[in-house]
């Protein structure tokens, strides 16, 4: 098994691995801020017009938005397992696991291409182009807004996490991950464990009254 | 390389005796692909320099036009257009990425004893999604003609004429250049210190960086989603903030101002940085208290956070926010006194020396104090609804940005070229240098408060007629002021080629960066060295130190 | 430093099945209407995003640091959060609210 290559600025694989570790969480902190803006538009835009959101919520496609939840925690339980299999030596099994969280990913997208497919044909879309009249409010107006670009954005950002797994799979079939030495793979599988954690956050807001 | 003066101790055991970091490979590739930290830096202040010339001069283009109230040398719409791409260049292509970019990059790892950033490469990368960055903004506003002012507030940002996405693309890449590069300060101070130094002596320079960088990694991503929603807007028509559909222009500015007020203090941390390295290297005397020096470094950066809103206070946010905004904003004002004080209680029975990075500091001393006072001023809300928009919150503004972080820069750039390019600049010329930017400095917008306060707006292209003086003096200062810099750069152009040869530590500092070789060797240090005291102990003499560092 | 033993399995199967009866309960809550809905579907989504923290992205293995890294992120997101959410329900506005909608019942457009 190959020896990552150790950079000349640290002293040993220990430092190398805590310090790419350390950079990963700082840039999911800030990747976790890039949402925060749309938090903030939304908690403010349903202290506007409470009632409106209310209803707007009850209309929403909860079957959609919570078998994707189900599938997100499940994919993410894959991926954690991926690493545990690997601290464990056992490198084929995760790749079967990285492989088994793609597809979960996958369907995910799948899942909300169909969704949105639904509110394209309800006209539950977002500002100037809201054209739903079952629900003509301006709050039902704020809330498919944000409803866009909240889940477009995380879809973006699972399309990401698609990728990065991706690699991570042709990495881990090179042999280039070991028992000892495995940052990588540790911080690929931090970016999916993110889009769930957002997830978990969007569907409630989205789609519970 | 030989070194002519007689007090030069002998040559650091942690030095090492490799060649120095500008001549340890050649050739072009050498620069372009490397991963070193300090050609990195090298790099970006080329960049930078060349952000600063271009703002300098979209600035002087406007001061000549506001020399009469009528047109002088260009119309209305140029007019609007040009100051956007003033604004817009010197925030996020100079004062932004200056200091950290070159001096924090080229800095903070010899200042902490390490051999590099911990992500060397993505601290090139860093650098080329910069330029992209730079490439693409400029390039969009040029083309687009963007003239919404460097704030894009919306309703107007959703319905100009003019062409805004490439500019917001290009500052949404600049966005992601600032997050890596204070991610990797992060990481490399947490991580990367040399044995012997703890967060109770690290230096103060980088202390400061640091700050800046946790500024970065939180508020950056919040402007990348602000001009995110905008650029929907006006590209694609959404309406995410018009009122017209339900929405609230107000909660733009929130989100654009959670970022651009912290990003004040992005601008002048680090300058506070460089003064607390240069006030005690000038008086020879420890700063009267590192604590306090770091505690209000934090504390600024923190409370930054918490003052956004008292830049909308006549937009139309409520009364409770616009209460707490401005209680809070006196915060900042405490902690920046804090420094202030600190910075002249080390002067206190210190031996001074009057070379030209102590002078930009006398001159960062006044106009930031200066500047920072008024901004007390403009932070009180019912003194804001006459100031608001007006030349006054202008000036105000410059006094921090350009009598703060620009002086700061000059003087980074004046106390470690020696350090950088291993040559001495001559004495004579920085310090007339330093007096001319301060004059040309205070010449431009000493009247801009005057004029602000009788009533003139920002942004406008025209004026009445009993004003013109005060514009024309505002003008004759910008001139004044690109003059002196002008000089100071070129001084140190020249110093380049015909500087004497400098010594590893020209200024007697303990600061650890002059413990190794001027320039630097491409790993900083020979052997990684032992910084276990303080760098500003003044009761080590240099060999003192040198000894300790170099000790196992 | 020292480093917590490494995770063992039963520690990501519980989480996973504590995760899924969450997610189940917060959904039965909200299609049984009950009070404070938007309150406990949040509480509950914050604590699946801790035991996803915790366990999943092994935070327990981590220095202290990166967990700092996560507390600043959701401190600020709660900073903007609030203070836009203060602003707006505390504002007077003249007219009291946006305009109101057209003669067909819809917004003007």
């Amino acid at each position: 098994m190959p020896k990552p290559l150790l950079g000349e600025q640290y002293s040993d694989l220990e430092q190398q691995d805590g310090a790419l570790q350390f950079g990963m969480w700082v840039f999911l902190g800030s990747e976790l801020l890039l949402f925060s803006a749309l938090f903030a538009l939304y908690a403010s835009y349903r202290s506007m017009y409470p009632a409106d959101f209310e209803q707007a919520i009850r209309h929403n496609t909860l079957v959609y938005g919570t078998a994707n939840l189900y599938l997100l925690l499940t994919s993410s339980l894959c991926a954690a397992l991926a690493v545990w299999a690997m601290r464990r030596g056992r490198p084929r099994l995760t790749l079967g696991l990285l492989a088994t969280t793609i597809v979960m990913g996958l369907g995910f997208l799948v899942i909300k291409g169909a969704e949105y497919l639904v509110h394209i044909r309800e006209g539950a879309l977002p500002g100037r182009y809201y054209h739903w009249h079952e629900l003509p409010s301006f709050g039902a107006n704020r809330f498919y807004s944000l409803y866009w670009v909240m889940t477009g954005l995380h879809a973006l950002h699972v399309t990401a996490g698609l990728c990065v797994l991706g690699w991570l799979s042709l990495r881990v079939m090179k042999g280039a991950y070991s028992v000892e030495h495995h940052a990588g793979l540790e911080m690929g599988t931090l970016y999916w464990h993110l889009v769930d954690i957002v997830w978990i956050f969007l569907w409630p807001l989205l789609y519970l009254s | 390389m030989t070194n002519p003066a007689p007090e030069t101790a002998p040559v650091l055991p942690i030095a090492g005796d490799q060649p120095d970091y500008l001549h340890w490979t050649s050739g072009v590739s050498s620069w372009l692909f490397t991963r070193d930290h300090k050609r990195i830096a090298i790099m970006f202040y080329v960049a930078v320099i060349s952000m600063l010339g271009l703002g300098g001069f979209f600035a002087l283009a406007l001061r000549t036009e506001l020399l009469t109230p009528g047109r002088t040398i260009m119309d209305a719409t140029t007019y609007n257009r040009l100051f956007t791409l003033h604004g817009v260049t010197m925030v996020w292509l100079f004062l932004i990425p200056s200091i950290p970019t070159v001096f924090g990059n080229f800095l903070v790892p010899i200042q902490i004893g390490a051999r590099d950033l911990a992500f060397p490469r993505l601290n090139l990368a860093s650098f080329y999604i910069y330029l992209l960055g730079a490439l693409v903004t400029i390039g969009g506003m040029v083309a687009g003609g963007t003239d919404t002012g460097w704030t894009f507030y919306t309703p107007y940002s959703d319905q100009t004429p003019t062409r805004l996405v490439p500019v917001l693309v290009g500052i949404f890449i600049l966005g992601i250049s600032s997050i890596l590069t204070g991610l990797n300060f992060i990481v490399t101070i947490h991580r990367l210190r040399a044995p012997g130094i703890t967060w109770r002596n690290l230096p103060l320079f980088t202390w400061s960086i640091y700050a800046t960088s946790l500024i970065l990694v939180l508020a950056t991503p919040v402007l990348g989603m602000a001009l995110g929603l905008i650029g929907l807007d006006h590209g694609l028509g959404l309406g995410l903030f018009d009122p017209a559909v339900g929405g609230d222009p107000v909660l733009f500015q929130h989100i654009f101002w959670f970022y651009s007020h912290p990003a004040v203090y992005i601008m002048i941390l680090p300058a506070m940085g460089v003064i607390s390295e240069i006030v005690p290297t000038f008086s020879h005397r420890r700063p009267a208290s590192y604590m306090a020096i770091v505690v209000s470094t934090i504390a600024i950066a923190f409370v930054g956070f918490l003052t956004w809103g008292h830049h909308m206070f006549v937009a139309g946010i409520s009364e409770l926010d616009a209460g707490f905004f401005g209680a809070l904003s006196m915060f900042v004002a405490v902690f920046s006194a804090i420094k202030v004080f600190t910075w002249v209680m080390t002067l206190r029975r210190g031996s001074i020396r009057f070379n030209t990075p102590m002078l930009y500091f006398f001159a960062f001393l006044f106009l930031f104090v200066f500047g920072g006072m008024t901004g007390v001023a403009v932070a009180t809300q019912s003194l804001d609804v006459h100031w608001h928009d007006t030349y006054f919150v202008v000036a105000h503004f410059h006094f921090i940005m350009v009598g703060g972080s620009l002086t700061g820069f000059l003087a980074a750039a004046y106390y470690w070229f020696p350090k950088m390019f291993g040559r001495m600049y001559d004495e004579r010329v920085g310090m007339v240098g330093a007096a001319a930017v301060f004059v040309g400095f205070f010449v431009t917008f000493m009247p801009q408060f005057l004029l602000g306060n009788m009533g003139m707006p920002r942004r406008y292209y025209s004026y009445p007629a009993h004003f013109q003086w005060l514009h024309v003096l505002s003008t004759a200062g910008a001139f004044i002021l690109g003059s002196a810099l002008l000089l100071a750069l070129g001084n140190l152009l020249v110093a380049l080629v015909n500087g004497k040869r400098a010594i590893a530590n020209p200024w007697h500092s303990r600061s650890f960066e002059w413990l190794t070789t001027s320039p630097p060797p491409k790993n900083n240090f020979g052997a990684t060295p032992n910084l276990s005291y303080s760098p500003y102990d003044y009761s080590l003499t240099e060999e003192q130190a040198r000894a300790q560092a170099s000790s196992r | 430093m020292s480093t917590p033993r490494p995770t063992p399995l039963s520690s990501y199967l519980i989480v996973y099945a504590v995760l899924i009866i969450l997610a189940t309960m917060s959904l039965g809550y909200s299609l049984l209407h009950l009070p404070g809905g938007l309150v406990v579907s949040l509480v509950v989504a914050s604590v699946k995003a801790m035991a996803v923290l915790w366990i999943f992205m092994h935070l327990r293995e981590q220095r202290i640091s990166s967990a700092l890294a996560m507390l600043l992120a959701v401190l600020w997101i709660a900073l903007l959060g609030g203070i836009m959410v203060t602003d707006v329900v505390t504002r007077r506005t003249f007219p009291e609210r946006p305009r109101p909608t057209g003669e067909d019942g819809f917004y003007q457009r």
